[in-house]
C-alpha cells in the first residue's frame, strides 16, 4: 500500500504525546523526587527542594529509620497476599470452569454470567459490602457465627491478623471470575475426542484432569499467572477502601502503604523511593512474561 | 462428553454448581437486601438477611439528601463518557497506526506502550500532584481538581490495553479489502471511514466500555485529584463508609445506584466485554 511517508505518525500522535505527558514525564519525575528531600515544608516549592542523593535510598533501605521495617512488613504480607489470592482464584476458578465445561443443563449461560457478577460489580461496592458483612455487630458473617455457636468469643475482622483474612477473602470474591472465564475459554478448546479417547483407555477423573485439562490449559494459566501477579501486586483499592488511611500492617499492602506514606504522613521522597522499588519488581515480572510469551510463540 | 456421566457425577457436579451460585449470590443479596431494611434495623440489629420490618423504599428516596449523589453522579457519568470517547479515537488512530504502516520507531513505540503497563498507579500519583502544584504556581492554571485532570489521566491509563486490542483487531482486517475499495476510488481515508471502521464496531465497543469502567471504578487518582466539586462516585462513597459512625444502609444503597449503568452494559454487550477481556489480558 502507498502512502505519505508523515501519515502513520498522524495516526499515532495524539497517543504519542498522552503517553508522553502523562506516562513519561510524570515517571521521570517520578524516579527524580526520590533524590530529593521532599515533605510538608518542601512540597509546595518542590522544584527548589535540596537535592540529596541517595539519602532516601539510605533512609528507606537500613535499618533504625523505622522505614525498612514498615516496608519488610508490608512487602511480605503482599507476596503472601498475591500467593494466596493466584492459588484461591485458580482452584475456584478452574473448578468452576471444568464444572460448567463438562455439564450441559437449562440456564446455564445464566449461570455463567452470574458467576461473573462480582467481577462486573464497581469494585468500591464490593468492597463496601463486605466490609459491612466483616462488622463486628452488625454483619452477616459474626451474626451467623452466634447462629451456629461455631465460635465464643466474636472475631473483630477488622483488626489485627483478621484484617489480613478479611481484605484476602473481599479481594478473591472479586478476583476469580476473571481466572474462571479465562480458563472456561481455554477448556472449550480442547476437542472432545480426547476426553473420549481417555475414557475408552479407562482414564479416571483424575488422571483425565492431570494428563489432559492440565497440560493443555498450561500456556493460558502461565499467562494469567504472570499477567496477575503485577496486578494483585500493586493492588490498592481492596485495602484503602476496607480499611482507610490507618490500616492494620498486617492489611498494609505495598501500594497503600506507600499512599499513607506519602499522603498521610508526609514523607514524600520515602513514598517515591518505596514506588521506584515497586516498580522495579513489576518491570523485573513484565520482562519475564515477554520472555514466556516470546518463547511460546517460537515454538 | 457431557452426555455420559453417570447419576453420582451428575449429583456432584450440580453440587458445585449450587456451591458456586451461593458463593456469588449471599453477599450479593446482602448488598441488595440491605437496601431496602429501615435504617434502624440496620443499625442496631441484630442481623437478619432478609428486610424483617417490610420492604422500605425509602432509602432510595433518602439517600440523595444523605450525600450529594446526584452531583457524584454527574460528574462521574461526564468524566466516565468523556474518557469512554477519548480512548476510543485514541486507540482507534494509533492501532491503526501501528497495525498498517511500517515507520521508523515503530517498535520503539509498541515496546514502550508495553513497558507502562508495568508501572503502578502509586507511582504517578505523587508526580501528578507534584506538576499540578507546580503549574498552578506558575501559570495560575487550576488542573488539579477539574474534570480535564482526571480525563486525560484515565484516557491515558486506559490506552496500552486499548490499543493493542485494537492492533489485533486491524491485523485480524485483510488490507487487501481496503485497497480493494481505493482501486474504486476511495481515498485512503475513505477506505478506512467506510470500510474498516465499521468492520471493527466490536472492539470500539469494547474499548469504549473499558475506559469506561476504568474511570467509573477508580479511587486511587480521584481521590487525589479531584476536589468537593468533581468528586466521583467511588470516591465519595468511601469517603461516606469512612466516617466514624457508617450508616450501611446509606452506603449500600448508594452502591446498588452507582453499579446500575455497569452492571446494564454488561447485561447487553456481554459477549463484547468477555472476547476483549480475555483475548485482550492473554495475549496482553
Amino acid at each position: 500500500m502507498k502512502y505519505h511517508r508523515r501519515l502513520p505518525y498522524i495516526f499515532i500522535l495524539p497517543a504519542f504525546i498522552c503517553m508522553i505527558c502523562i506516562h513519561l514525564i510524570p515517571m521521570s519525575l517520578g524516579v527524580l523526587s526520590s533524590f530529593f528531600k521532599l515533605n510538608i515544608m518542601t512540597i509546595n516549592n518542590w522544584i527548589e527542594a535540596p537535592f540529596v542523593g541517595l539519602k532516601n535510598y539510605f533512609s528507606v533501605f537500613s535499618p533504625g529509620f523505622g522505614f525498612l521495617e514498615n516496608f519488610v512488613s508490608s512487602f511480605s504480607y503482599t507476596i503472601v497476599f498475591v500467593v494466596l489470592a493466584q492459588i484461591s482464584c485458580y482452584v475456584l476458578g478452574m473448578g468452576a470452569a471444568i464444572v460448567l465445561n463438562a455439564s450441559t443443563f437449562r440456564g446455564k449461560n445464566l449461570v455463567r454470567g452470574l458467576l461473573l457478577f462480582p467481577f462486573i460489580l464497581p469494585g468500591v461496592v464490593s468492597i463496601t459490602n463486605w466490609r459491612y458483612m466483616f462488622s463486628y455487630d452488625t454483619g452477616m458473617i459474626n451474626a451467623f457465627l452466634i447462629k451456629t455457636n461455631l465460635i465464643e468469643n466474636l472475631p473483630v475482622w477488622l483488626v489485627g491478623d483478621n484484617a489480613f483474612w478479611a481484605i484476602l477473602t473481599t479481594f478473591i470474591w472479586i478476583a476469580w471470575p476473571f481466572w474462571f472465564i479465562v480458563l472456561l475459554a481455554s477448556l472449550q478448546t480442547i476437542s472432545h475426542e480426547y476426553f473420549e479417547a481417555a475414557s475408552i483407555d479407562g482414564a479416571t477423573l483424575m488422571q483425565k484432569f492431570r494428563h489432559i485439562i492440565i497440560p493443555l490449559t498450561a500456556p493460558v494459566t502461565r499467562m494469567v499467572i504472570l499477567l496477575t501477579f503485577m496486578w494483585y501486586f500493586r493492588e490498592f483499592k481492596v485495602p484503602f477502601v476496607m480499611m482507610g488511611l490507618s490500616p492494620s500492617p498486617e492489611a498494609n499492602l505495598l501500594a497503600l502503604h506507600i499512599y499513607t506514606e506519602s499522603f498521610r504522613l508526609w514523607n514524600f521522597s520515602q513514598g517515591a523511593v518505596m514506588a521506584v522499588t515497586l516498580s522495579m519488581v513489576l518491570m523485573l515480572f513484565l520482562a519475564l512474561r515477554m520472555y514466556v510469551t516470546k518463547k511460546e510463540r517460537s515454538l | 462428553m457431557a452426555l455420559h456421566h453417570s447419576r453420582k457425577l451428575k449429583a456432584v457436579m450440580g453440587l458445585c454448581i449450587a456451591g458456586y451460585v451461593l458463593w456469588v449470590l449471599i453477599p450479593a443479596g446482602n448488598l441488595v437486601l440491605t437496601t431496602f431494611k429501615l435504617p434502624r434495623e440496620v443499625m442496631t440489629g441484630p442481623y437478619s438477611y432478609f428486610p424483617q420490618s417490610g420492604w422500605i423504599m425509602k432509602n432510595y428516596s433518602d439517600i440523595w439528601n444523605v450525600i450529594p449523589l446526584g452531583k457524584y453522579l454527574f460528574n462521574s457519568l461526564f468524566i466516565s463518557s468523556a474518557t469512554m470517547f477519548f480512548s476510543v479515537i485514541l486507540s482507534v488512530l494509533a492501532g491503526y497506526g501501528i497495525s498498517r504502516f511500517t515507520f521508523r520507531g515503530r517498535k520503539g513505540f509498541i515496546g514502550f506502550v508495553l513497558l507502562t503497563q508495568s508501572f503502578p498507579g502509586i507511582l504517578f500519583l505523587m508526580p501528578y500532584f507534584l506538576l499540578y502544584i507546580q503549574l498552578e504556581s506558575l501559570t495560575g492554571l487550576h488542573l488539579r481538581g477539574t474534570y480535564a485532570s482526571l480525563i486525560i489521566t484515565y484516557t491515558t491509563f486506559a490506552l496500552p490495553f486499548c490499543m493493542m486490542l485494537m492492533k489485533s483487531y486491524f491485523e485480524s482486517i485483510p488490507v487487501d479489502i481496503e485497497e480493494a475499495a481505493m482501486i474504486d476510488g476511495c481515498s485512503q481515508f475513505g477506505a478506512f471511514l467506510r470500510i474498516v471502521l465499521p468492520a471493527i464496531r466490536p472492539a470500539i465497543a469494547t474499548v469504549g466500555i473499558l475506559g469506561f469502567l476504568q474511570a467509573w471504578n477508580d479511587v486511587l487518582f480521584a481521590s487525589v485529584l479531584t476536589n468537593e466539586f468533581t468528586r466521583t462516585v467511588a470516591v465519595g462513597i468511601t469517603d461516606y463508609a469512612s466516617q466514624f459512625e457508617v450508616q450501611w444502609n446509606y452506603v449500600l444503597t448508594a452502591g446498588v445506584v452507582i453499579s446500575l449503568p455497569v452492571v446494564i452494559f454488561f447485561v447487553f454487550l456481554q459477549k463484547h466485554i468477555i472476547q476483549g477481556l480475555t483475548a485482550g489480558a492473554v495475549k496482553g
